[in-house]
């Protein structure tokens, strides 16, 4: 009766006595990496610069920086690690970027290593830089420490500016699909401070072009139905911003004999907040032909641009090929660039503020 | 005989069916059932809900008409007493490949994901125990364990939700885009993800009025297709199909979109909980093992379990890396197909025979 119980307790302690021999993480002797920037230089090689967070006094995180140059992302980690006092790990990953030569020569392999990692979430932002990466985080002066700085940045503007959802997860997504290209946030250096530049847009992985951020704001209309959106309209009789825009986007993909047509159709409702003629009330469906007239116009520039580029960050095939049962892939792609794809807007202003 | 204490009210053949069905194929089953039905295979999933479904029926058909009401009796009723053990001694041998196929691969999980230096063997030694003290005794210890299955991590149901925020509903559309013959083709594989309740064979006498029960295995079913359908809508609209020829365990990477204070990483309090939908599977599959060779074979319960206990910790010892465990996982689904779609109405229609020319004999 007793041997059942010592053999028991003997399994038990060899079991937890063999796996405590785990190589461990103990959390102040790691250095969790929050930020990672890519960059391509000669000889196939990429140079690295990771940063991670330097806990000072109460309140205030500085940073390591760690740069160093090899073939792959481990190889790298090598020798980042021979440089750093505690061992480097992935596990708090907020922001990686790459800069725009390399983001030409193509990604996925930098997505890749990411998405096999277990401990790396999702939630993780992607960028491309404009220049150096190392000198973009450099430029960088906060107290909150480089990773948690960023990732508050493009969260804010994801929610409430122009910059659409965006994420690991997201661009993973678009770049898999056969039915869609991705898009990333452009970041680059102005005045010696860090800022979102433009959205970057991609062939497959690579980089092809890009749109300022602030006129991304049809961008985003187009691409996703906007929550808390703003857009200005200027023409010379006057000025007009429109905020707290909450948009619908229905796309509607059509084949009348044999030719495909698609049609966007955007509803938008927004307040304005600023207004440079006057008596804004009585003229209110006057200015919603006008913004309506000039949003269309930008979204058909957009359009034709991303046909000429051979490009579909708005997802376009993906609509077609899920409404239509006799979708052909070859034949999509061949008629997409000369493809009608026309936008109707429909805004409508539902209120001027505390003003008439 | 089985005396009353030792059984349980038919409710809890609800929990015995579903926590036998859901196991470590909820994690990972949407990347294997869409290669012939492509976007539509959660269709295929009801079709296979439905089979099952069927097999239960069949199931119960023969258990209600055998006075000891479980497979050693029924075989030996129905081939007499050398093949009827020998087939007994095969069926043995599947559910031991069931509760191996289970542990290993819920053990190359954690492996995985959360403590990649593992030591497997060293592992085993602190499972062994637990499953060796559900089983031993009581089968009511079998059944509170697969109560709880069902109950602790249901939870983790309402985790599946966030990811639905990023729904690309146009991913699943257009629905019925593949022929009939594909979606049936997929059915044969995500019937492999509901296997675990053949061993209503083995604790069918231990319900108390038996007979009754039926109503509650097919809710049982219908919990587990429920479910299992609504797991593989989220993960076909949350994933491209072509990410998921990429992903090995759509389910646990959902978690991924997770983020969390502190924890960082939701799959720590997913794959830990998941545990005790594991645990249900591997103690009603040994449990069940146990039983039949006990009744077949008449050795005495515990050293049998004892026996079992070891050859699950050999053979889950030696089925090392993802190429074993692959190994492990088609092995026991192909015998699994073979025994429940074709092996169990070809029993059923003997079984049928045997006792019309029984009846007329006497």
């Amino acid at each position: 009766m007793y041997l059942k119980y010592i053999l028991f307790f003997v399994m038990l302690i060899a079991g937890l006595l063999f796996n405590l021999q785990m190589p461990d993480k103990v959390i102040d002797k790691v250095q969790m990496i929050t930020v990672a920037g890519y960059e391509a230089t000669d000889q196939d090689m990429i140079r690295e610069t990771v940063v991670s967070p330097k806990f000072q006094q109460e309140g205030q995180v500085g940073n390591f920086i760690y740069t160093d140059t090899a073939e792959t992302v481990y190889e790298n980690r090598v020798n980042l690690n021979a440089k750093a006092t505690e061992r480097l790990l992935n596990g708090k990953l907020r922001v990686t970027f790459y800069n725009r030569e390399l983001a030409e020569q193509g990604i996925e392999h930098f997505i890749e290593y990411m998405m096999r990692d277990p401990s790396i979430g999702g939630h993780l932002n992607l960028a491309v830089v404009e220049g150096s990466t190392r000198e973009l985080i450099d430029s960088v002066t906060t107290d909150k420490g480089v990773g948690v700085f960023l990732s508050d940045l493009f969260e804010h503007n994801i929610q409430h500016g122009n910059l659409p959802q965006i994420n690991l997860k997201v661009f993973e997504s678009a770049l898999h699909a056969e039915t869609s290209d991705p898009f990333l946030p452009m970041l680059s250096v102005t005045d010696n401070r860090a800022s979102l530049t433009a959205i970057a847009l991609f062939d497959d992985d690579q980089y092809v072009d890009k749109i300022p951020i602030h006129i991304a704001d049809v961008f985003k209309m187009l691409y996703e139905n906007v929550s808390d959106g703003h857009y200005q309209y200027k023409s010379d009789a006057y000025n007009a911003a429109l905020e707290n825009i909450e948009s619908n986007k229905d796309m509607v993909f059509e084949t009348t004999g044999g030719s495909a047509e698609m049609t966007v159709n955007l509803e938008l409702r927004g307040v304005i907040r600023e207004f440079t003629g006057s008596g804004v009330i009585n003229q209110l469906s006057a200015i919603e032909k006008d913004v309506e007239q000039d949003i269309k116009q930008k979204a058909d520039n957009l359009i034709s641009r991303f046909q000429e580029l051979n490009i579909d960050p708005l997802g376009i095939e993906e609509i077609a090929r899920s409404s239509n049962r006799n979708y052909d892939q070859d034949q999509f792609k061949s008629a997409y660039p000369d493809m009608p794809i026309n936008v109707n807007v429909d805004l409508r202003i539902t209120g001027s503020g505390t003003e008439r | 005989m089985i005396s009353v204490n030792d059984k349980v009210p038919p409710l809890m053949v609800f929990f015995l069916i579903s926590a036998s069905q859901i196991g470590v194929g909820f994690l990972g089953f949407q990347s294997i059932i869409n290669q012939y039905a492509g976007h539509d295979a959660w269709i295929s999933v009801i079709v296979a809900g439905l089979g099952v479904s069927a097999i239960i029926w069949i199931m119960y058909q023969i258990l209600k008409h055998d006075d000891k009401g479980d497979i050693i009796a029924v075989h030996q009723f129905t081939y007499g007493k050398w093949l009827g053990n020998f087939l007994t001694l095969l069926f043995i041998m599947y559910l031991l490949l069931m509760a191996t196929v289970v542990l290993r691969t819920y053990i190359e999980i954690i492996q995985v994901w959360m403590f990649p230096h593992l030591k497997v063997w060293a592992f085993l030694l602190l499972l062994i125990p637990l499953i060796y003290y559900t089983i031993s005794d009581q089968f009511r210890t079998v059944v509170g364990v697969c109560f709880l299955g069902i109950v602790y991590p249901f939870f983790l149901n309402l985790s599946l939700l966030y990811p639905l925020t990023y729904a690309e509903f146009t991913y699943i559309m257009p629905i019925m885009d593949h022929a009939i013959t594909d979606i049936m083709q997929s059915s044969t594989l995500a019937v492999l993800n509901f296997m675990g309740f053949s061993a209503l064979f083995v604790f069918y006498p231990f319900i108390r009025e038996s007979g009754k029960s039926q109503k509650y295995a097919h809710y049982g079913n219908l919990y587990t297709t429920v479910l299992y359908v609504l797991v593989c809508l989220i993960a076909y609209v949350f994933y491209s199909q072509r990410e998921l020829d990429e992903v090995i365990w759509p389910t646990l990477e959902l978690w991924k979109i997770l983020e969390m204070p502190l924890m960082e990483r939701f799959e720590y309090f997913g794959i830990a909980t998941m545990f005790f939908t594991i645990l249900p599977n591997v103690v009603l599959f040994m449990w069940a093992a146990t039983r039949t060779v006990n009744r077949a074979f008449g050795f005495q319960h515990k050293k049998v379990a004892v026996v079992l206990l070891i050859i699950l910790y050999i053979a889950s010892v030696i089925s090392t890396g993802r190429e074993g465990v692959n190994i492990l996982n088609d092995s026991a689904g192909r015998i699994g197909l073979v025994f429940l779609f074709i092996y169990i109405p070809v029993l059923f229609i003997i079984h049928f025979i045997r006792r019309k020319v029984r009846k007329n004999v006497s």
